[in-house]
């Protein structure tokens, strides 16, 4: 099996198959253009994320292969979990899933916002969704 | 003029947006939407640094991530491409009114977002009118376009005028490939006129109102969708419709009345489904179509149709069918009441190669038949699903008829019957139905429609022919919830696996 190395933006590195890896269009887009040799650095993604990337497509893929005894629920489940946690590393999974173009987490993370903020009367949005600059000032 | 500067992305430069930022301000209250006034009385606190911030984007976002400080919790750091994602799978107005709120960035996010659902609710015509126009007034690009206008009883309402919604959207009938027009009452006397306007249009939804006019020629040629319910229509829309239409695949006709007969001829069709009103049945159905692959009827009381590329085939009431051939049948669903037991065979004569078989239908009268007969051209069947008196015509022909020639063999999986107080004393023919069947897998018997008594018969049956191959499911509690879902489910599976 062919292996891809990606570099995370503080530099660690991960090697994953490359089957994987052309699950990420754009990662594909860097390989049909620099191929395989060098290894493909992403910096807008941190290590903590990539790893939960790659550990969200690797799931997917084993459940979508012949044989595997994973009920739609089961994978529910996996999906629900993935994303319950906290609001910065999810805004961080969307800004990763939509730079590396996954479009199967993207959908996931962006149902999962949109479901936060349709549940979430206007004040509490604006709060939670703009509160960075005040936070910081 | 300053529209386009003010929907620059969000590298555009400081001063550009620093000019027009007022502009909002003063839309917000001519615009009439109340989230909309509330968000101009927030932005007028934090447009500017918000707009600052959302400037500065991309670089923040990448930097917070190097330095490893905690990220904060909000979505400055999301790009506008994401962020029109999150927010187009929220699609509700109202709701996306509420977000457009929120600050300048979102406010322009917002405006292109492709999918826009209105519901209204709780207002006259005229009003909901004016929340239309004010929400499609600085759109962008809008892809589906949804409206719902649920007017109140107590304002007798002539409904959402046509002239309106269309003068609304006819700015953005460029890119509009979605449309759904919910209001009850509306008359529409110009609709295809309207809509040869919109080049694009791929799916029409129209529920309640009336359509005065024909479609004319040559003005929907990407239409591959149609949806009409509880519309009055002319009779001769539908036909022209289908006849000016080259790509409709599917059309949906639900509850419009009054249709008396109806000649439907189309090479594009692939799925139809029609169903009349029971005060007013279509008298006749008469299809020339060389693809339809799937047909559900009811209410209909003739159907002619040449079903050699028919798929799934769904009659829901009492039907004269005249069909020349199915010979790509692969499900088979017939239901309702009165049927003539010609009728029933009519279709099951031809549908030769149906692997799924539901017949629900009661026959008006009944008489004794032997069940090798009926089932024996169906060489593929696996699954039969029967609930009607049928039944009892077969075990009044089981009992009565002696049969002759070779015990036939079926490649039957699953059988499911539901017995009445007629069919009590059927053991005799499922045990022979069993024996026919050597695959078989599963056997359901609904028994709830018995009065409680003696089961036992049922019960030795059971014990017998149960087998780690084979189940047999006796369904007698129509509360247990448990038993009732495995069942539907084991139907259900077959049924779309077809």
């Amino acid at each position: 099996m062919v292996k891809v190395t990606l570099k995370s933006a503080e530099g660690d590195v991960f090697e994953v198959d490359e089957e994987l890896a052309l699950e990420s269009l754009m990662v594909k887009n860097m390989i049909e253009d620099v191929g395989l040799d060098s290894a493909i650095s992403l910096p807008n993604v941190s290590s903590t994320i990539l790893a939960k990337v790659i550990e969200y497509i690797k799931f997917h893929m084993d459940a979508q292969k012949d044989g595997s005894k994973k009920t739609s629920e089961e994978i529910k489940a996996f999906d629900d979990d993935f994303v319950n946690v906290g609001i910065p590393t999810l805004f961080e999974m969307v800004l990763a899933s939509n730079y590396l173009n996954v479009k199967s987490l993207l959908s996931l993370t962006c149902n999962t916002v949109a479901n936060m903020i349709k549940t979430k009367p206007p004040a509490e949005v604006k709060e939670m969704f703009t509160s960075a600059k005040q936070a910081k000032a | 003029m300053t529209e386009k500067k003010g929907d620059g992305d969000a590298t555009a430069k400081n001063n550009s947006s620093n000019k027009v930022w007022k502009r909002p301000v003063k839309r917000s209250f001519t615009g009439a939407a109340a989230a909309n006034a509330a968000a101009a009385a927030v932005r007028s606190r934090s447009s500017q640094k918000s707009s600052r911030s959302s400037l500065t984007l991309a670089p923040k976002a990448s930097n917070a991530i190097n330095s490893q400080n905690p990220t904060p919790a909000s979505l400055e750091i999301v790009p506008d491409e994401a962020l029109g994602n999150i927010l187009g799978r929220i699609s509700d107005g109202r709701m996306l009114a509420r977000c457009a709120g929120v600050c300048r960035r979102w406010r322009r996010v917002c405006r292109q977002v492709p999918v826009l659902k209105l519901v209204l609710r709780k207002m006259q015509a005229w009003q909901a009118e004016g929340v239309i126009s004010a929400a499609l007034l600085e759109r962008k690009g809008l892809r589906d376009f949804e409206v719902r206008f649920v007017c109140p009883r107590k304002y007798a309402s002539e409904g959402v005028r046509e002239s309106r919604v269309f003068g609304c959207l006819w700015r953005l009938s460029s890119s509009i490939e979605t449309l759904a027009l919910i209001c009850p009452n509306t008359v529409y006397f110009k609709l295809w006129t309207w809509l040869a306007k919109f080049p694009r249009l791929l799916s029409l939804k129209i529920h309640c109102g009336r359509i005065e006019e024909n479609p004319l020629n040559n003005c929907l040629n990407q239409l591959r969708r149609c949806e009409f319910s509880r519309t009055i229509i002319a009779e001769p829309m539908l036909e022209d419709l289908v006849k000016f239409s080259p790509v409709l695949e599917e059309l949906v006709v639900v509850g419009c009345d009054p249709i008396e007969s109806l000649a439907l001829e189309s090479s594009s069709l692939r799925y139809l489904n029609l169903v009349a009103t029971e005060e007013y049945p279509m008298k006749s159905l008469e299809l020339l179509t060389l693809g339809l692959k799937d047909l559900y009827i009811c209410h209909v009381e003739e159907l002619q149709v040449n079903g050699y590329e028919l798929v799934h085939l769904g009659i829901y009431s009492a039907c004269q069918p005249r069909i020349s051939s199915l010979h790509h049948l692969l499900s088979l669903e017939m239901d309702g009441k009165g049927w003539a037991l010609e009728s029933i065979e009519h279709i099951v004569c031809a549908a030769q190669v149906v692997r799924h078989l539901v017949i629900k239908a009661s026959i008006s009268e009944t008489r004794p038949l032997r069940i090798e007969h009926y089932l024996s051209p169906m060489f593929c069947l696996q699954a039969v699903i029967l609930e009607s008196n049928l039944l009892e015509c077969f075990c009044r022909g089981f009992a009565e008829i002696p049969f002759d020639g070779d015990e036939p063999v079926f490649a039957l999986k699953k059988v499911a019957v539901k017995l009445s107080e007629e069919t009590r004393d059927c053991t005799g023919l499922l045990k022979a139905l069993v024996s026919y069947c050597p695959d078989l897998q599963i056997l359901v018997v609904d028994t709830t429609e018995l009065e409680l008594g003696n089961l036992s018969e049922l019960q030795q049956l059971k014990d017998q022919e149960q087998s780690p191959q084979r189940r047999v499911l006796l369904y007698s509690d129509p509360k247990d919830q448990r038993l009732v879902k495995e069942i539907a489910e084991i139907l259900a599976a077959d049924s779309k696996k077809v």
